[in-house]
């Protein structure tokens, strides 16, 4: 967990549903590791739905952050659900639920059901990334309705949160982002800088939180650094190279 | 008789000039389908609470999502979270399942959100549903959607803020500022004639909303500030950072180079540029100085072809 960004992200950290956006390829990762190590430090229940990344690549990264992910699964506190193995396979089954040559709305059912047996009360569901499903010939109104019905199903469960990693790039994939950023309560979106690249700041985060019913999304920005083991937050302008 | 039609010509004069969005609240401007068009960050809330409080106690919410307008403030709300049925396992016909929740009378019937109902169902039922929910609904009744920017094709967009009497698109005017937001009404008057208007929405010093006309200049005024900023940044710096390719050409036609003629000076003063007068354009004037040898004889006189 890393301290300067719950710090920043406050009472939103709580947020049912989270999103996290990214301008810029792989810049979001350390986000998703945030919430992770948060959740399983209070002993709670972790699923992860990988859809980009292996479950070597998790582990490898809770290894850095103080958890070992494998023993996690060993005893049942982590679940790793290999997304596109399991779509891949499907698909390739003589009977496929998945009918991805003609998708309709209904074309993601059978992986919403799948998922939605492996989560209970008190569990953080981490999906990464969904753009990806895009990738595979799937609309925009499918991925989306795909994202309405697991926040749905997790809004009725008790202390349960979503976090959904999303890639845009070009008009398709933004007009998925727009669609899912209205579900959450918290929106992050991860930007590399505009003038380049720098040793010293990794990139831009823009912290979204929706207002008490009425009232408009907050909108706070910030710069960040990846490290290591750790990930430090600052104001646009004050990071320690220039102070 | 004079004076009353004076006092009635000045009646329909203050009518007339009286901001749209309080008409529409008040029902002075008739509208039975109002379509809010709202950007992702900006909530459509506010606006929506004006519209029920203006409107009679009987409310309906038809709702298609979880995070979205408290059921509260509503008389009946139709869930249409699960429209597709992948939790109950069976589909909801549609639009049948709100038609038949939905009474014939005075009430105010809103759709949170339209944009929703686009993505699960197809459009043309949505049009359905639209229409018929506007005969259902009687006089002083009220049918509101609430659809966002961005997040469907603008044909779409376009096919079904056709449908409504009034459109208002909510934006905010400064990015970091929640308020004041401006409303860009666009209604359909019962004789056909659109009218446009652009209205401020703010609190006051109470805390009651406040609605005013947007004046132009006043955003005009903040562009004028960023501009001192610019010419103050010019002042500091030699660089020419506001240059372009047009203003250079027109720099470089207006340039007098001392080895110029004087017909060419005289053309630079008349017209800003130079031009090269005589039968061949192209052809080189040049005036030998004192240090030239200059020779007419030609070079190549001596070679032998």
């Amino acid at each position: 967990m890393f301290t300067q960004l719950s710090s920043c992200l406050g009472a939103a950290e709580s947020s049912k549903f989270v999103t996290v956006d990214e301008l810029a390829p792989d810049k979001g990762g350390f986000i998703l590791h945030h919430f992770i190590s948060r959740w399983l430090k209070t002993g709670q229940k972790v699923v992860i739905v990988g859809l980009e990344h292996s479950f070597g690549h998790y582990h490898s990264v809770g290894i850095k952050l103080g958890y070992n992910l494998l023993k996690l699964r060993e005893n049942g506190q982590v679940v790793f659900y290999e997304g596109l193995k399991r779509i891949l396979d499907l698909s390739l089954a003589d009977s496929s639920p998945f009918q991805f040559d003609d998708p309709d709305l209904s074309s993601l059912k059978p992986l919403y059901h799948e998922i939605s047996s492996l989560i209970s009360d008190n569990t953080l569901v981490v999906l990464d990334q969904v753009s990806m499903l895009t990738c595979l010939g799937l609309t925009t109104p499918s991925v989306f309705t795909f994202c309405h019905y697991l926040v749905t199903s997790l809004a009725s469960m008790h202390n349960c949160q979503l976090v959904i990693r999303l890639h845009q790039s070009g008009d398709k994939t933004g007009q998925l982002v727009r669609l899912v950023h209205r579900l959450a309560g918290l929106n992050l979106t991860v930007a590399g800088l505009q003038t380049g690249q720098s040793r010293d700041v990794s990139g831009v985060l823009t912290v979204r939180t929706r207002g008490v019913e009425g009232e408009d999304w907050d909108q706070r920005n910030f710069q960040f650094r990846v490290e290591d083991k750790n990930v430090k937050i600052f104001a646009p302008g004050t990071s320690s190279a220039v102070l | 008789q004079a004076y009353n039609c004076l006092i009635h010509f000045y009646k329909r004069l203050e009518v007339y000039f009286q901001r749209m969005l309080p008409r529409l609240l008040s029902g002075a401007e008739e509208s039975d389908c109002v379509l809010l068009v709202t950007q992702p960050a900006v909530s459509p809330a506010d606006i929506l609470n004006l519209f029920l409080k203006s409107c009679p106690a009987l409310s309906v919410l038809v709702k298609t999502g979880p995070n979205q307008t408290s059921d509260a403030q509503f008389s009946k709300v139709i869930d249409l979270t699960d429209s597709l049925g992948w939790n109950s396992g069976i589909p909801l016909k549609f639009p049948e399942c709100v038609l038949n929740e939905v009474e014939n009378g005075k009430q105010v019937i809103v759709i949170d959100s339209v944009t929703d109902l686009l993505l699960f169902q197809k459009p043309t039922a949505v049009a359905s549903l639209i229409r018929k929910l506007r005969q259902k609904a009687s006089n002083k009744a009220k049918l509101i959607g609430i659809l966002h920017q961005g997040c469907l094709d603008d044909n779409i967009v376009k096919a079904i803020e056709n449908l409504a009497n009034t459109t208002v698109v909510l934006e905010k005017i400064d990015e970091k500022e929640a308020y004041p937001k401006l409303c860009k009404i666009s209604h359909r008057k019962l004789g056909g004639k659109l009218v446009t208007s652009k209205e401020v929405v703010k609190f006051d010093t109470v805390g009651n909303i406040k609605i005013e006309t947007f004046q132009e200049n006043k955003a005009k005024s903040k562009y004028n500030d960023e501009e001192d900023a610019d010419e103050a940044i010019d002042k500091l710096t030699t660089f020419n950072i506001g240059t372009s390719k047009n203003k250079e050409k027109e720099a470089k036609g207006k340039l007098v180079l001392p080895f110029y003629t004087d017909e060419q000076k005289q053309s630079v003063a008349a017209a800003g540029e130079v031009k090269i007068q005589g039968e061949n354009p192209g052809k080189i004037y040049y005036e030998p100085d004192s240090g030239d040898d200059w020779d007419d004889d030609d070079p190549d006189d001596d070679l032998d072809f």
